[in-house]
């Protein structure tokens, strides 16, 4: 069933067959669980709402329509679920450690889940640490995930103009710091 | 930092190539161990979603439940709570003088601050009238308060001749930076905001802890973004106060909206009392 298409599986998930379901889960849950994760960064939280979007999505696939890309409908549903955790709990803001002054990166930006494999991504980490949660959001989703701007402007719910733009001044910040290099 | 420019081709490289280079926390694995239940089908959502809407009018319209719910929404950083209505003859820049701290200058307040100011890019892109420095050094907290004349396009707040009032706090995680009063016949509302968690509150109170005075508050957007809590009051609704929230972000230097520095000089300092 694991060669099976997208399609096909909903198909089947729609007829209540779990075990179709649960290849969707497979082939997704890993994109699920970082876009979680770059929205409310916590890995706990991120793990939770991840399974609660596919539990939600299950619920609802009865209502998707066929032939539409289900990778954007599902990651509207993680983000959903997602924005709606870190709204409710603000365990993000909770959780933060003092400023890491030294640095001057806010251990609340730090990223610091994160790990790169190597000393230039390293660096480009630590320069987008620096910028606002809304910018890294941005450039985490569509650099990091490779989402196109479509995709996150159907996650985040918002026109993909505003998408375009905001992508655009989180660039243009994010040179601002790395400029000498770049 | 230099302000050369050069093309982001590298930049962007650089970035796509973050896919790979990067390690995320590891994906838990939900294949199999979701509890997958019935799909309810046809009329059973339709009653699900009935009883749904019976239950969120039943909360709105029941008081005593209406305040709980306020409660469950409280958190650090923002702390969102009911209280009964004070005194709140006091006028606005009496309050506000002590609530807000001193006139200061952009460069000392970020300075103080320990960070860079966000600016709203949006409605209020205009460099405000005046800047206000609140420092509380046993308790940590440090507040910048910028503050917008009342125009043709920006209604006054009652009783004054301001338009806008826009305060950012930082401090110590472990206790609230900003306790936002609701009556018991406030209109308020969790908003979606992507730079964070928000609350709209139309009829409320503005509480000012140290010297327990308050007065009735104009419409204030509260939220947080990271380390940072923001409260926006002005006559604005809330589309254009979510508006001006999610433009907020550092000044932009060689685009189209630069601040110009705030210089120490006594005519640029506005104070609230003076605008009447």
């Amino acid at each position: 069933m694991d060669s099976c298409s997208d399609d096909e599986l909903i198909a089947r998930a729609q007829r209540s067959d779990t075990a179709a379901y649960d290849v969707l889960v497979r082939r997704y849950q890993e994109l699920a669980f970082r876009t979680a994760w770059v929205i409310i960064r916590h890995e706990q939280d991120a793990q939770d709402v991840t399974q609660a979007a596919f539990l939600k999505a299950w619920r609802a696939i009865g209502t998707f329509h066929k032939g539409e890309p289900f990778r954007p409908w599902l990651l509207r549903i993680v983000a959903n679920e997602a924005k709606n955790r870190r709204n409710g709990r603000w365990r993000w803001f909770q959780t933060h450690r003092p400023l890491e002054s030294a640095s001057g990166i806010s251990a609340d930006f730090a990223l610091d889940e994160l790990v790169a494999r190597n000393e230039t991504s390293s660096e480009l980490l630590r320069a987008i640490s620096t910028l606002s949660s809304i910018d890294q959001q941005v450039i985490l989703l569509r650099y990091a995930l490779d989402l196109t701007e479509s995709e996150i402007a159907d996650a985040l719910g918002t026109p993909r103009g505003t998408v375009k733009s905001r992508l655009h001044r989180a660039m243009a910040r994010l040179r601002e710091v790395v400029i000498d290099e770049y | 930092m230099s302000t050369k420019h050069q093309p982001d081709d590298r930049l962007e490289e650089r970035l796509r190539s973050l896919s790979t280079d990067l390690r995320f926390p590891e994906t838990p694995n939900s294949a199999g161990r979701l509890r997958l239940p019935q799909q309810p089908i046809g009329s059973v959502r339709i009653w699900y979603a009935l009883g749904t809407i019976a239950l969120v009018l039943l909360l709105i319209v029941t008081p005593p439940v209406r305040a709980a719910v306020w409660q469950v929404f409280d958190a650090i950083g923002i702390d969102v709570r009911v209280g009964e209505e004070r005194d709140t003859k006091m006028q606005l820049e009496t309050l506000d003088a002590a609530a807000f701290g001193v006139p200061t200058t952009l460069a000392e307040a970020e300075a103080a601050f320990g960070r860079p100011l966000a600016f709203p890019m949006a409605v209020l892109s205009k460099e405000p009238d005046a800047i206000y420095l609140y420092r509380d050094s046993s308790a940590g907290y440090i507040s910048v308060t910028f503050v917008y004349a009342a125009t043709d396009d920006l209604s006054a707040l009652p009783n004054s001749d301001i338009g806008a009032i826009l305060t950012q706090i930082t401090g110590p995680s472990d206790s609230p930076y900003l306790v936002k009063m609701v009556l018991p016949t406030s209109a308020g509302k969790p908003v979606s905001m992507d730079a964070g968690a928000a609350y709209w509150v139309e009829d409320g109170q503005l509480e000012v802890q140290p010297i327990g005075l308050s007065r009735y508050s104009a419409h204030v957007l509260v939220w947080l973004d990271g380390l940072t809590a923001y409260r926006l009051e002005s006559m604005l609704d809330q589309p254009t106060s979510v508006r001006i929230a999610e433009s907020m972000g550092p000044r932009e230097i060689g685009n189209q909206f630069v601040l110009p520095p705030v210089q120490v000089n006594e005519t640029r300092r506005v104070r609230v009392g003076d605008m009447r």
